[in-house]
């Protein structure tokens, strides 16, 4: 086996001591199988809507919202937090907003959405948006306070422009918040769209992942929502120990930056 | 750590064993202990439910059996109504046939007790281009309450017939509550149809610009009951009176609505929020019929069955429904031929 | 040439919770070019804020500073800070990219409208990076990042990124003063070596007696509340100048008696 690192090491003894209870619990039998189906039901079906039915492409529809999503509020929350870092006034109207609108769950707003958006990819989009944009904007402007003050004279001392003190100095160092607010908002954007998809159906025809749950379900399939659930988790996994811990790995781990 | 794990394992597993036989214990001698004194009914909201209304607020399970504790559950779907019926929280559902024949199919043990009304259904649409279903453009989308839901069951049928395809209109779905689906279609955008039930169905159809387009009937071929009363087996194995109780007060309230509909708009006029002409109105609409007989559930299995929405062929009318000299299932032989 | 930077009856205040406070008094004194003038007191006793004052990050309340008969109006890259805090270094850069930060950063005009190939000048900059690296004798370590180094290595980078601006003034706040005494001592010596030459004009803040007679041609010495200049000396010790020697001690002991 290659060398996998000891966390990984005992967390997938952990997930095969875990897949074994619920094996064990399952052929007891205790549970009626609709209830509690079996591993090899859920794997099964997994396989299955993999190979011959739409899961994969809507699994891939579900990244692209989310990506469109994530990328959008990245822009707005960076030109927002630098424009309140520049400008009190800018600071004091951000500031009210955020403490309006960040206490509001997104599956709230959405009868509103509905109304106003309908139930298209626009209201999908802004329901991501709105999970995402206030905790991100929360993490970068703390990030950017955070900045040691130093900086700022040497800024000043090295005759920066402020276009240069923003890409060299400001975003650098507010680099580990931002990294956890990215990862804060890519747990709430994948939340924020799978309820959106299981309350608003298909966007497209296929929908995406929340949307194959929801098809289960109504089709009385225990095992395709687990297989749902289990796909979800997948991603969830290789999004957070591959893609966001090699991000750390290669920026503030390296540079001793870590929060 | 391969030891500490296999350790750990075995006292789960300990642990495991002897929750399970506690649970056992415990189960065992509740069935055997005292007959249930509580009843739990869920429903939805629709004019479909009347009779259930009528029960609820003429206290009539109360009148008829005195002690017994009634908790009524208006859920919001019918996949909420099964899951709580699978997790043994509710005695008796109210759904249509085709979820009841998906859970059905895939193991639930449980069966029809009684039919409950037939409703006009209808595919409403609020624009002036399209009149049939033929005029349905791929990028039109149709607003019903799910998948697997009779008026998906009825799409597909109507398509299957018009088109020799079932899923053709399968992409074009948006799940939608029925309130919602009606206020998407009297905004105009984002839905261009919706499969209609009572009371929006007579609702949307008193509005200019909003039409049918195909009916329940139509798309059916004939007449079949809308909603069905549900139960696992065991609830009537072991609580035979009870069982018998609810029947006859449902008889009741059927005979209710379908001799004395004034008394019943009067009485059900505040749980509808509507006044009282308007429900009668609504209650004696054409199409509009309460009955306990259950129709038209051969034809459903045969064509969900075809389709591969059930994956098991062998459904005998017999055997889903629990059959009680109080109503008639209607049309068991038809489309054998 | 005698009088390359002077200043002339500067006074400055804070404002602190509702009291003005005077920091600076009526200070007078200049320094020639190519001298390591000290600036020597108690701690509080505003030796940093002169500091600033002459950075151009603050602006006096009275008085004048000026460089070659112009009056100083803000921060420039003729006049670099060399900070006493380790965190003065940007840890999101090697070592040799924190130089090259500031060699970017002083030639910027030349960037713009010399060069036409900026391969080459990214070529350039880099061998020049190393060569001020080389003086603080931290050639191999070049690939760190800050946060790898000891404290004494960092401000030795430090001291070769403010070497690197090519300012004529280097105004060093207690550089030294987070060090150990053996670290302190070969900074100062590495200091020491590299001014021989008299190649730029340094202020150099300090609370430390010994230091100051060690680096400096001149002494200037501030007491506090508020700050006040008390004595201008002039040290001629020859170089290289011996901790133990008489003369050493006698011009300790002459500035301990001032206090």
């Amino acid at each position: 086996m290659i060398s996998l690192p000891d966390k990984f090491k005992q967390r997938l003894g952990w997930i095969l001591l875990l897949a074994l209870i619920w094996q064990l619990i399952a052929a007891s039998h205790f549970f009626s199988e609709l209830i509690f189906p079996g591993l090899d039901k859920i794997i099964l079906t997994l396989f299955t809507s993999l190979t011959n039915g739409n899961l994969l492409k809507q699994l891939i529809f579900s990244l692209i919202i989310i990506a469109q999503g994530l990328t959008l509020t990245v822009i707005l929350a960076l030109s927002l937090s630098i424009l309140a870092y520049f400008s009190e006034l800018a600071a004091s109207l951000l500031e009210t907003l955020t403490a309006l609108a960040h206490p509001l769950p997104g599956i709230a707003l959405m009868p509103l959405i509905l109304i106003w958006f309908g139930a298209g990819k626009t209201a999908i989009l802004l329901v991501i948006i709105h999970s995402v944009l206030w905790p991100l904007i929360l993490n970068l402007r703390a990030g950017f306070n955070a900045m040691p003050s130093i900086y700022n004279l040497i800024a000043q001392n090295y005759c920066l422009t402020k276009l240069e003190f923003l890409f060299k100095i400001l975003f650098p160092a507010a680099l580990p918040y931002f990294i956890s607010g990215l990862k804060i908002s890519w747990a709430r954007s994948w939340r924020a769209l799978i309820s959106a998809e299981m309350l608003f159906g298909a966007i497209n025809s296929l929908g995406g992942i929340g949307w194959y749950i929801f098809q289960r379900r109504v089709f009385f399939d225990l095992p395709g929502v687990f297989a749902g659930l289990v796909v979800i988790i997948l991603i969830g996994i290789i999004v957070e120990d591959f893609i966001f811990a090699r991000l750390e790995a290669k920026t503030v781990q390296k540079w001793g930056m870590s929060k | 750590m391969l030891k500490k794990f296999l350790l750990l394992l075995f006292v789960l597993l300990i642990l495991l064993t002897f929750t399970a036989c506690q649970a056992n214990h415990q189960s065992s001698q509740q069935q055997v202990g005292l007959k249930k004194r509580k009843l739990v009914i869920a429903e939805q909201y629709g004019l479909a439910y009347a009779p259930i209304q009528l029960i609820k607020v003429k206290k009539m399970l109360e009148n008829a059996e005195p002690g017994l504790e009634i908790e009524w559950k208006q859920l919001s779907n019918t996949a909420a109504i099964r899951e709580a019926m699978l997790a043994g929280r509710v005695d008796i559902g109210f759904m249509a046939i085709p979820p009841f024949l998906i859970a059905r199919d895939k193991g639930m043990d449980w069966q029809i007790i009684t039919g409950l009304a037939h409703c006009p259904l209808a595919l409403m649409s609020n624009q002036s281009a399209v009149n049939s279903l033929a005029d349905l453009k791929p990028e039109n989308r149709i607003a019903l309450p799910q998948p697997g839901s009779i008026q998906h069951i009825l799409l597909t049928m109507a398509a299957q017939k018009e088109f020799g395809q079932a899923d053709l209109f399968d992409n074009q779905l948006l799940t939608m509550s029925h309130p919602d689906a009606m206020n998407a279609l009297l905004a105009g955008h984002e839905v261009t149809a919706h499969f209609s039930s009572p009371p929006y169905l007579f609702k949307e159809s008193k509005i200019e610009g909003i039409k049918s387009i195909l009916t329940g009937q139509a798309a059916f071929g004939g007449d079949f009951t809308f909603i069905v009363g549900v139960s696992k087996s065991n609830f009537y194995q072991e609580n035979p009176q009870l069982y018998q109780v609810f029947m006859q007060t449902l008889q009741k309230a059927v005979a209710e609505l379908s001799h004395n509909p004034a008394q019943a708009a009067k009485n059900l006029a505040a749980v509808y929020d509507l006044n009282q002409q308007e429900l009668l109105t609504y209650l004696t609409w054409p199409g509009m019929k309460y009955s306990q007989d259950v129709q038209g559930l051969k034809r459903f299995a045969d064509f969900m069955t075809f389709q591969g929405y059930l994956t098991s062929n062998n459904f005998k009318v017999g055997n889903l429904v629990k059959t009680n000299s109080i109503f008639k299932i209607i049309g068991e032989t038809e489309g054998n031929d | 040439m005698s009088k390359y930077l002077e200043l002339k009856s500067v006074s400055k205040k804070y404002q602190q919770q509702n009291k003005e406070e005077l920091v600076l008094k009526n200070v007078n004194f200049s320094v020639k070019k190519g001298e390591l003038a000290a600036i020597l007191g108690p701690s509080g006793c505003g030796k940093s804020t002169l500091l600033k004052l002459i950075a151009g990050f603050i602006k006096t309340d009275q008085g004048i500073i000026s460089k070659e008969g112009r009056i100083i109006r803000g921060p420039g890259l003729d006049r670099i800070m060399l900070f006493q805090d380790f965190e003065q270094l940007f840890p999101w850069l090697t070592v040799l990219n924190n130089i090259i930060f500031a060699l970017k950063a002083s030639r910027k005009t030349e960037k713009n409208s010399f060069n036409f190939w900026p391969g080459q000048f990214r070529q350039d900059l880099k061998l020049l990076a190393k060569e001020y690296l080389a003086k603080v004798k931290l050639s191999q370590y070049q690939d760190y990042y800050p946060h790898q180094l000891s404290g004494g290595m960092k401000q030795r980078v430090a001291l070769a990124r403010t070497l690197a601006v090519q300012g004529e003034i280097m105004l060093m706040d207690e550089p030294f003063a987070s060090l150990d005494s053996q670290t302190r001592q070969d900074l100062q010596q590495l200091l020491s070596d590299l001014q021989l030459n008299n190649s730029r004009t340094i202020l150099f803040v300090t609370h430390d007696i010994r230091e100051a007679v060690f680096l400096a041609d001149k002494i200037i010495v501030l007491k506090d509340n508020p700050g006040e200049v008390i004595s201008v000396l002039a040290n001629n010790l020859p170089y290289p100048r011996q901790r133990s020697s008489e003369q050493f001690n006698q011009l300790s002991e002459k500035i301990t008696s001032l206090f």
